[in-house]
């Protein structure tokens, strides 16, 4: 049997990226003229991964002590990143204002599109409780 | 995961901006002030900003585990300081705050960089208020889930 919140739990996860991924950003536009701030990004699959993580587990089962653990800690799965194409001002700021207005609407229409699709998605389970009528 | 994070970050700026403001208006108005309470001429300043750290709970349950990702805490004024840089010197022997030779001491304040930070500034309220629009809007979309 097909699980009811299986694609409702999977728009809430995007949802939650994008809603995380708008507090980066405002924070990018924040501290556009502090000295030194880096711009910050976040990395998708490395977010979609540890939420995924928390509900199973997808460790590598061992049998024998001897066998390799997979590691926890890989450096490249961070969630967040550092934006580094952009140029360095020469106060060492890396925001670029324009790319981040731009990022910014992206991710809102991004969220705007993936709630919608939740609401569908809900009123589709509402035709079904309701039989159609 | 807070519902108001982002809106606490941007208006963060909001504020650090009115101060940016609030001080260069300071510079301006005292372009030409010979005098001060100390005695000197004015000295123009300078709003310093830095990234806000976030708070201690934040990082207790960031440490615990309870949230996966970073917070973020906005901007702060660090620091408002005093452009070292020369007095202007003007010869003026009729002024009364001239030296023996003639010469007025003038506030460092050149009016163009005044005005060239006062639009800076005020693009960068402008940028964080449609953050803080989009934010909104994300808040109401997150409400109408359902209907």
């Amino acid at each position: 049997m097909i699980n009811m919140f299986d694609k409702i739990d999977l728009y809430k996860k995007a949802l939650d990226w994008a809603w995380e991924r708008n507090k980066i950003i405002s924070n990018n536009i924040a501290n556009a003229d502090t000295p030194g701030y880096k711009a910050k990004d976040l990395n998708f699959e490395a977010f979609l991964q540890r939420s995924l993580d928390q509900e199973e587990s997808l460790e590598l089962v061992t049998t024998n002590e001897r066998h390799i653990k997979e590691s926890s800690s890989n450096p490249d799965n961070s969630i967040e990143v550092l934006d580094s194409s952009l140029q360095m001002r020469l106060d060492q700021n890396t925001v670029d204002i324009e790319q981040e207005m731009g990022k910014l609407l992206q991710n809102s229409l991004y969220f705007d599109g993936v709630s919608l699709q939740l609401s569908r998605e809900i009123n589709k389970w509402k035709t079904v409780i309701k039989e159609g009528r | 995961m807070g519902m108001f994070d982002a809106i606490n970050i941007s208006s963060s700026a909001l504020s650090a901006q009115r101060v940016r403001m609030d001080v260069i208006a300071q510079n301006i108005a005292n372009a030409n002030t010979t005098r001060t309470e100390n005695g000197q001429p004015y000295r123009r300043k300078v709003v310093v900003f830095e990234e806000s750290k976030q708070s201690f709970a934040d990082i207790l349950s960031q440490k615990i585990g309870k949230d996966q990702t970073s917070s973020y805490g906005g901007v702060r004024v660090k620091a408002i300081l005093e452009d070292p840089s020369p007095f202007k010197k003007v010869y003026d022997p009729t002024h009364p705050d001239a030296d023996q030779n003639g010469y007025v001491n003038y506030p460092n304040v050149d009016i163009v960089t005044e005005m060239v930070n006062m639009i800076e500034a005020s693009r960068s309220y402008e940028a964080n208020v449609t953050a803080l629009n989009i934010t909104k809007s994300m808040i109401t979309r997150t409400f109408e889930i359902g209907k």
